[in-house]
């Protein structure tokens, strides 16, 4: 950060800002994606599941993979928020609100999509009444919901004394103050005893939300490992889903650096600095993946056991070959290798790097899902031609498409109506730099 | 004019007579013909039962016929007429249908050493008519345990009001299991000697059976032109006791919502109450917080 800021420039920077006629354009095509999902949903609701490509054998399909993957890309809130706060890494605080409202709104979706797979969504009630504790979805009912509590206040808390300073702005404007900011932040006075306050419950909820986000994705794994399957019987499922969420959020968390720092001229609050730290944290967390996929690959490739063989086969040289390297590469080697280099930490570079993982992360969660529904043990004799083989129809991927495009959403609003970096801890931090 | 309208009048009656036995010709031409089979079973010498089983040929493929109405008798005279009706039956969907012979024929049964049985089914929009016939001859299988692991299965065949034993019939000896028949010994078949008798040996030593160590012994004779499918079972204490355990009612993972086991209840509650606890706690200091804003700050 600049040491000639002030702190009415700072508050005037990070203030939330009008879209102009980009943002009205970004806006209006996510809308137009989110329609176009809602009528699919509304022809799956119509005739059935039916309408998907889903069937005997691929019963799980790109509905499961999003789903996996919008958990996957929430875990950025802890690791950014909590772990980073509780380390004392203090570079970061621009970083947290952009990871926390990243983390809201895929959690939101992760639980929206779950619902989207369900033929008959209105028996999702009968989960609460006559579920089995027994079962992993269950756990994973209970672990979303409170995964979503818990950042949703590690998200609010932390706001309250920028809506305080927003709701003086807009007073001193001599403008309308909105009952929604009156609402949620006319009460904080920044006296003593509230900031005591505030950090205890900060510090308590970084310290809660690591192990329930390590929950979270490791109960997600488990929806698979704890299923006798080629591809998903594996031991090291947790670990390797929760590295993998790591990467896909912290490659979130790069696109959303570049973006927000250009549209809204932050320069001087995400630098140079904090992308070269970001690229590094990612690099590692590349390789931490990179490590894991190794495992999960290549020792049961070594031994290539005849009932694993098929599956095996299929995504190294088969028909997901294309998909599968695609994925390796663009996922893991290529970031890898642009962020390993300091040049390559820079804003242009770090944006696709960052396009890359998150693009590659999707694919990988439909290669953890699909093909090994596609390869039972035991063979698919004597069923039709359409059970053979799985590629999802246009009511699967406008419905998908207008999942992602409903997470940016509430993104882009939720910038639009609050400041996407904390004002006060940067002008605390600021008076902290120029005390020094 | 008048000839030049008879003349039409003719040529339109000639073209409607000629179009409607086309129509009648090909209805008949595209019936599919239809095969009957009749088989006949004895379990344990008691009421034999017949089985209508309906066939057509597609592509040189048998399938089944489903819904077809077959009626069933028994025996004709000199003259060629039906003496008894056994029943009107209808094939299910694979084809097959189960006819037992009903009490009212037990005097015919007794009267004679040899019976044929006749199946026919009318003409339907589909498929054309259709017969079937079989003539078996009336015998007994019995088994002998008498002789330890030794299994003796007795063929015997009426003849002059008396039963007599059958030589070089084929029978299968097994050991009920689920939904097969497993074979006691190496053979699959046995064959009756001049005294009626198979005897094979019981080689499946420590078979589970039952909880008291009791087998199903099985003797089968399968599609005999002269004698059809007779079966007899005898109960035999030569398996290895065999107590059913089971987990069902058991607090398992496998098991139902209310049978959750102790250990992953009170894992699982304790998990989520501290992490609620936790929130909860986080809401009453976020109450605070919001009263402390409320009261003067001089208070504070």
């Amino acid at each position: 950060m600049e040491n000639s800021l002030n702190k009415e420039q700072i508050i005037a920077d990070l203030l939330p800002q009008k879209f102009g006629r980009r943002g009205v354009i970004w806006v209006a095509i996510l809308v137009g994606f989110c329609l176009v999902g809602l009528f699919a949903y509304y022809r799956q609701a119509r005739y059935g599941l039916i309408v998907t490509s889903m069937r005997d054998y691929a019963s799980w399909g790109i509905y499961i993979s999003n789903f996996v993957f919008f958990v996957a890309i929430s875990l950025v809130g802890s690791l950014i928020t909590a772990v980073l706060r509780l380390t004392g890494v203090s570079w970061s605080t621009p970083l947290t609100r952009i990871s926390e409202i990243i983390a809201v709104s895929a959690i939101t979706f992760a639980a929206i999509i779950i619902v989207v797979d369900m033929g008959r969504p209105e028996r999702f009630i009968n989960l609460l009444f006559y579920g089995r504790l027994q079962s992993p979805i269950i756990w994973d009912v209970i672990v979303i919901t409170t995964y979503f509590f818990i950042s949703l206040l590690l998200l609010y808390i932390p706001l309250m004394p920028d809506l305080k300073i927003m709701i003086e702005a807009k007073q001193k404007e001599g403008k309308k103050v909105p009952k929604f900011y009156l609402f949620l932040g006319s009460f904080w006075k920044d006296t003593f005893m509230q900031s005591r306050l505030s950090k205890r419950a900060i510090h308590i909820l970084c310290i809660a939300i690591i192990p329930v986000a390590f929950c979270i994705h490791t109960v997600t794994s488990w929806l698979f490992a704890t299923t006798y399957r080629p591809g998903w019987d594996s031991t090291n499922f947790g670990a390797y889903f929760i590295s993998g969420a790591f990467l896909v959020g912290a490659g979130a968390v790069l696109l959303a650096m570049v973006v927000l720092r250009k549209v809204y001229n932050l320069d001087k609050y995400i630098t140079n600095d904090h992308f070269d730290r970001m690229g590094k944290i990612t690099v590692m967390l590349g390789m931490l993946y990179l490590y894991f996929n190794v495992n999960e690959y290549l020792v049961p490739a070594f031994k290539m056991k005849k009932s694993e063989a098929d599956h095996l086969n299929d995504l190294f040289t088969g028909s997901f070959a294309p998909v599968f390297w695609s994925a390796i590469f663009l996922n893991m080697l290529l970031p890898i290798t642009i962020l390993l280099f300091k040049r390559g930490r820079r804003p242009i570079p770090m944006f696709i790097a960052g396009i890359m993982i998150v693009v590659g992360a999707w694919f990988k969660r439909y290669l953890i899902v699909t093909p090994t529904l596609l390869h039972p043990f035991l063979p698919m004799h004597n069923v039709p031609k359409s059970y053979l083989h799985y590629f999802p129809s246009w009511e699967e991927w406008a419905i998908a498409m207008g999942s992602l495009a409903g997470a940016l959403l509430v993104i882009t609003i939720f910038v639009r109506i609050f400041p996407i970096i904390p004002i006060k801890e940067t002008i605390s931090e600021f008076h902290e730099t120029t005390h020094k | 004019m008048k000839p030049l309208i008879s003349k039409y009048f003719g040529m339109l009656a000639l073209m409607l007579v000629l179009f409607g036995s086309t129509v009648v010709f090909a209805q008949g031409a595209d019936k599919s013909n239809i095969t009957i089979d009749i088989a006949y079973y004895v379990l344990n010498n008691r009421v034999p039962y017949l089985v209508i089983t309906t066939k057509t040929k597609v592509e040189k493929k048998f399938i089944p016929v489903e819904n077809m109405s077959v009626k069933v008798f028994m025996d004709k005279d000199s003259s060629g007429n039906m003496l008894g009706s056994i029943g009107e039956v209808k094939t299910n969907y694979k084809g097959k249908a189960v006819v037992m012979l009903p009490p009212s024929m037990k005097s015919n049964w007794d009267a004679l050493e040899r019976h044929s049985f006749f199946a026919t089914s009318a003409e339907t929009k589909k498929y054309g008519s259709a017969d079937g016939e079989l003539t078996i001859s009336k015998a007994r299988i019995s088994i002998d345990t008498a002789d330890d692991r030794n299994i003796k299965v007795i063929v015997t065949q009426l003849k002059n009001k008396e039963w007599i034993p059958v030589k070089g019939v084929e029978v299968k000896i097994g050991i009920k299991r689920f939904d097969s028949y497993l074979p006691v010994g190496d053979e699959p078949t046995y064959t009756t000697d001049s005294l009626g008798v198979a005897t094979a040996e019981f080689k499946k030593n420590k078979m589970p059976g039952d909880k008291t160590g009791n087998i199903i012994l099985v003797a089968r004779i399968e599609e005999n032109d002269q004698f059809g499918n007779i079966t007899a079972e005898k109960q035999a204490p030569w398996g290895a006791n065999y107590v059913y355990t089971t987990t069902y009612g058991e607090r398992t993972l496998w098991s139902t919502r209310l049978r959750t086991p102790f250990w992953l209840l009170v894992l699982a509650y304790s998990i989520f109450l501290s992490v609620w606890g936790t929130l909860i706690y986080l809401i009453v200091l976020l109450l605070k917080i919001r009263k402390l804003g409320k009261l003067d700050a001089d208070q504070v």
